[in-house]
C-alpha cells in the first residue's frame, strides 16, 4: 500500500496541500440533496440532509474532501488562482491518490464524501475525461457509496458529461458572474454558451431520468441530488438585483437546487476588478444567501425584495426584515388568525415556528409567553404582530424607528459574521442613524397617547 | 390525619434506566388512581433532595411492568408519542422521568394530538428534552472520529453528555457494513460494537480497551487529514468566533484536527 502513496517525486502530502489551497474558493460543500441506504460490499451511504464534519478557521462547514484534480490550466480568468498565468505552484493527483484519500478519510468519518473540480489540462474534454475516470474507480474499484459532487467543464463533451452524471450525486457548473458582459471581462475562454449548455444539458438529464426511474425502480440515478453554481460577489459591478434575479431565474428555468455566493477574495491584481479595500464583502454575502432562502422558502420573489430604484440590500438588515418595514401596510397580522403564508413574512417567525403555531393555536389560543416557546424572536416579530388583539408593547408603526431598533438588536450578530472589518468601516451609528432602543419615557410617552 | 394525607406528596424513586423509568411510570400511574396525578412524581435515585410531607417510594424495575407501560403508549397513544418518550427518557436531565410521566398524563387523555400541544409546559419540557438528546446524536454522527487499528478495525471514543450510543449506531452500521468497528462511550463506560458483515450489538465489557494498537498509518492519514483541514480555511475569511459558535468547543475532544 505504502509504495503507491508516493507516485511522483511530490509527497502527497504537499500535493493536497496545493490542491486544496487552490479548490478551497469553491464555496460549495454541502453534501445534501439525496438519501442513499448502505450496500453490503459497499462503504458509505448518503443522507439528504447533509452532514458537516468539522468546520475549518474561517466557520466554514467541512462535508466534503473539496478538492482538484489539477490545479494546472489553460485558462485565464482573471479571479481566479490558478489561471495560465499565474506563477503559483502547480500540482495533479492520480485517479487512485484521489480514491485512496477519499476512502481513507470517510472511514475515519472526516468526511461525507468527495467534491472534486479541476482546472483545465489541455482542453475541457480531456479533464472531464480525467473527473470521469477517477470517480468511476471511485465508485467500482473502491466501491464507494457515499456522496460524491463533481464539476462539469464548460465546453467539455456531452457525452462525458452525460456519463459523469451516472455517478455522481451532484453536478455543478458555475456561473461566476451574472451578467455577460462580467464573464467576458473576467473569463475570456468561458461563454454564457458554454456554462448554460452543459446546465441545460444536466437539467434534461435528470428530468429525462426521474421519468425512467417511474417505469424502471432500478435504473441508474443521474445526478440524484441535482445541481448547484455559484457567483462571485464584488468582482465586478452588478448590483444585487442583478444577482437575485439571476439565482431565481437558474431556479425557475435550470430546476438548480442551489445557488451559491461567493465574496471576492483578491487574489490577483488586475484593472478589471473591482477593489475590495476592506477584505472580502462577506455581509453582503450573508444578505445573498438569506435572500436567496427567501426566494426558496418563504414564497418571496426578486422584485419584491429589490427593484432598479433600490438593487442593494441594506447590508444592516435582514432581506426580510428589510421587506417588512417597507411593507408595513401588511402589518401588525394577529398571530392567532393570520395564515400560513403570512405568518412567514413576518420578521422572527420562521418556517418552523410558522408550523408550530398553526398547530398550537388548534388547541389554544395564543399568547407572547407561547410564542416565545414556539421559538419566535419576539425581539423581531414584536413590531409586526399581536396576540390577541394585543401588541407586546406600544410601538410607533414607523419605517425609521423599526428600522433603527431591528439594527440596533442585531448589531452584535452582524460583528460576528464580518470578523469586524467590514462592520466598523460602516460607522454605524453616523451613517445609518441609529438610535439606542427606546427609553423608559418614550415608552411611556407613548403610552400617554403621543402616538 | 386524612387531610394532611391529601395534601402529602408521593415521590417515586428509580434508578436511571429506561425499564426502571418505565415501571415507575406504572406504579406512579396505579398509586394516582383515584387521587389524581398531581401529587406524583418521580425522582432518579441519588437527586433526592427530602422534602417535608412527602413520601418517598423505591421503585424496582420490572420488565412486566415495562413492557405494559410500552404497549399502552405505542397501541392507546400512537408510536410517534413512544418514539418520544424514548428519546427523553435518555435525557441527561434529572427531571427527565417526572417529565415524561406528566406528558403522558395529557397524553393519554388526548391522544397523539399531544405533540400539537405546545403550549402545554409538561409536554413543552419533554420536547425540550428530546431535542437536546437529538441535537447531541447529530452532534456525534459528525464529530465522532475513528482511528484505525493495527488488526484493520476502526475504534471512536465518545464522551457525550445524554445516553446516545444506541442512537449512533444504526447510521455506522448502515454506512460502514464491511468494517470492524467499536465506538466507546468514556462516560458511561459501554461500548457499540460492530463485527463486519453483521448486526452491532452494545457491551460494557471493556477487555477490548487494552488491545489498543493502532495501524502503521493511522497517523500519517491524521497528519493528511490537519494539512487539508488548515489549507481549506480562507485566510481573508477567517474568523474564531463564528468557528466555536458553530463547533462548541466541548465537541472539540475526540476530534483529530483540534488536537
Ligand atoms: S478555468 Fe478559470 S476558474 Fe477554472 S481553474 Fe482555470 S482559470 Fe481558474
Amino acid at each position: 500500500m505504502q509504495e503507491v502513496i508516493m507516485s511522483t517525486d511530490m509527497t502527497i502530502q504537499r500535493k493536497l496541500e496545493i490542491l486544496t489551497d487552490a479548490a478551497k474558493y469553491d464555496v460549495a460543500c454541502t453534501s445534501s440533496g439525496v438519501d442513499r441506504k448502505g450496500k453490503r460490499g459497499m462503504i458509505g451511504n448518503a443522507a439528504a440532509c447533509g452532514i458537516c464534519h468539522s468546520f475549518a478557521a474561517d466557520g466554514r462547514c467541512i462535508s466534503l474532501l473539496k478538492i482538484l484534480f489539477t490545479n494546472e490550466c489553460i485558462f485565464d480568468c482573471k479571479y481566479c488562482i490558478n489561471r495560465s498565468s499565474n506563477d503559483v505552484p502547480r500540482a495533479s493527483f492520480t485517479p487512485d491518490e484521489v480514491c485512496r484519500l477519499t476512502i481513507e478519510f470517510y472511514k475515519r468519518n472526516y468526511i461525507e464524501g468527495l467534491f472534486l473540480s479541476s482546472g483545465i489540462l489541455k482542453s475541457p474534454s480531456f479533464t472531464m475525461e480525467l473527473i470521469y475516470e477517477t470517480i468511476r474507480k471511485l465508485r467500482e474499484e473502491y466501491h464507494f457509496n457515499g456522496y460524491i459532487h463533481v464539476k462539469a467543464i464548460p465546453g467539455a463533451d456531452k457525452d462525458i458529461i452525460e456519463k459523469t452524471g451516472f455517478l455522481a450525486d451532484r453536478m455543478s457548473i458555475n456561473l461566476e458572474l451574472p451578467t455577460a458582459e462580467g464573464l467576458k471581462n473576467l473569463a475570456p475562454h468561458k461563454t454564457r454558451k458554454t456554462i448554460l449548455t452543459p446546465m441545460r444539458q444536466i437539467q434534461t438529464g435528470i428530468t429525462a431520468n426521474k421519468n425512467e426511474l417511474m417505469l424502471y425502480r432500478h435504473a441508474p440515478q443521474f445526478v440524484p441530488a441535482g445541481q448547484s453554481t455559484q457567483m462571485i460577489v464584488g468582482a465586478t459591478p452588478e448590483n444585487d438585483f442583478q444577482l437575485i434575479s439571476v439565482a431565481e431565474a437558474l431556479y425557475n428555468n435550470y430546476s438548480l437546487k442551489r445557488v451559491f455566493y461567493s465574496a471576492f477574495v483578491a487574489v490577483n491584481k488586475d484593472k478589471m476588478l473591482l477593489d475590495t479595500p476592506n477584505g472580502p464583502m462577506l455581509l453582503r454575502e450573508h444578505r445573498l444567501y438569506q435572500a436567496d432562502w427567501l426566494l426558496r422558502f418563504y414564497g418571496f420573489n426578486a422584485s419584491e425584495l429589490l427593484n432598479e430604484q433600490r438593487p442593494n440590500f441594506n447590508v444592516l438588515l435582514d432581506p426580510k426584515a428589510d421587506w417588512a418595514v417597507r411593507h408595513l401596510e401588511y402589518f401588525p397580522v394577529e398571530v392567532n388568525k393570520a395564515d400560513y403564508n403570512t405568518l412567514l413574512r413576518v420578521p422572527g417567525i420562521g418556517v418552523r415556528s410558522a408550523r408550530r403555531i398553526i398547530a398550537a393555536r388548534r388547541s389554544m389560543q395564543l399568547g407572547f409567553d407561547e410564542l416565545k416557546r414556539l421559538g419566535v424572536v419576539l425581539k423581531r416579530a414584536a413590531y409586526f404582530i399581536t396576540c390577541k388583539g394585543k401588541m407586546m408593547y406600544p410601538i410607533r408603526i414607523e419605517e425609521n424607528s423599526i428600522t433603527n431598533h431591528l439594527i440596533y438588536d442585531d448589531r452584535k450578530k452582524l460583528l460576528d459574521i464580518s470578523g469586524g472589518n467590514e462592520f466598523r468601516q460602516m460607522s454605524l451609528f453616523e451613517d445609518y442613524n441609529v438610535n439606542v432602543p427606546p427609553t423608559i419615557e418614550e415608552k411611556k410617552s407613548i403610552v400617554f397617547g403621543e402616538m | 390525619m386524612e387531610v394532611m394525607n391529601d395534601n402529602n406528596k408521593v415521590v417515586f424513586v428509580c434508578e436511571n434506566e429506561f425499564v426502571a423509568i418505565m415501571t415507575a411510570i406504572y406504579d406512579a400511574w396505579d398509586w394516582s388512581i383515584g387521587k389524581g396525578h398531581d401529587k406524583v412524581h418521580i425522582e432518579l435515585e441519588g437527586e433526592r433532595n427530602y422534602q417535608l410531607f412527602t413520601e418517598y417510594i423505591e421503585v424496582k424495575p420490572n420488565e412486566e411492568k415495562c413492557r405494559k407501560v410500552v404497549r399502552s403508549i405505542r397501541n392507546k397513544i400512537s408510536e410517534e408519542v413512544f418514539g418520544e418518550v424514548f428519546l427523553a427518557s435518555l435525557s441527561e436531565k434529572k427531571d427527565k422521568a417526572d417529565a415524561i410521566y406528566h406528558f403522558l398524563v395529557v397524553a393519554f387523555k388526548i391522544g397523539s394530538r399531544v405533540l400539537d400541544s405546545l403550549g402545554n409546559p409538561c409536554v413543552m419540557r419533554v420536547f425540550e428534552l428530546v431535542r437536546y438528546v437529538k441535537h447531541e446524536a447529530g452532534y456525534s454522527r459528525e464529530f465522532l472520529r475513528f482511528s484505525k487499528l493495527s488488526a484493520g478495525g476502526l475504534f471512536a471514543k465518545i464522551k457525550p453528555k445524554n445516553d446516545i450510543i444506541t442512537l449512533i449506531a444504526p447510521h455506522f452500521a448502515d454506512r460502514l457494513p464491511e468494517e470492524n468497528w467499536i465506538i466507546y462511550d468514556e462516560g458511561r463506560k459501554i461500548a457499540v460494537v460492530h463485527p463486519r458483515g453483521s448486526e452491532w450489538f452494545i457491551t460494557n465489557d471493556k477487555v477490548f480497551l487494552d488491545n489498543i494498537v493502532f495501524a502503521e498509518d493511522e497517523l500519517e492519514y491524521q497528519e493528511l487529514w490537519k494539512v487539508f483541514f488548515k489549507t481549506i480555511a480562507i485566510k481573508e475569511r477567517i474568523n474564531y468566533k463564528l468557528q466555536r459558535q458553530v463547533m462548541p468547543l466541548r465537541y472539540r475532544e475526540n476530534v483529530v484536527e483540534f488536537k
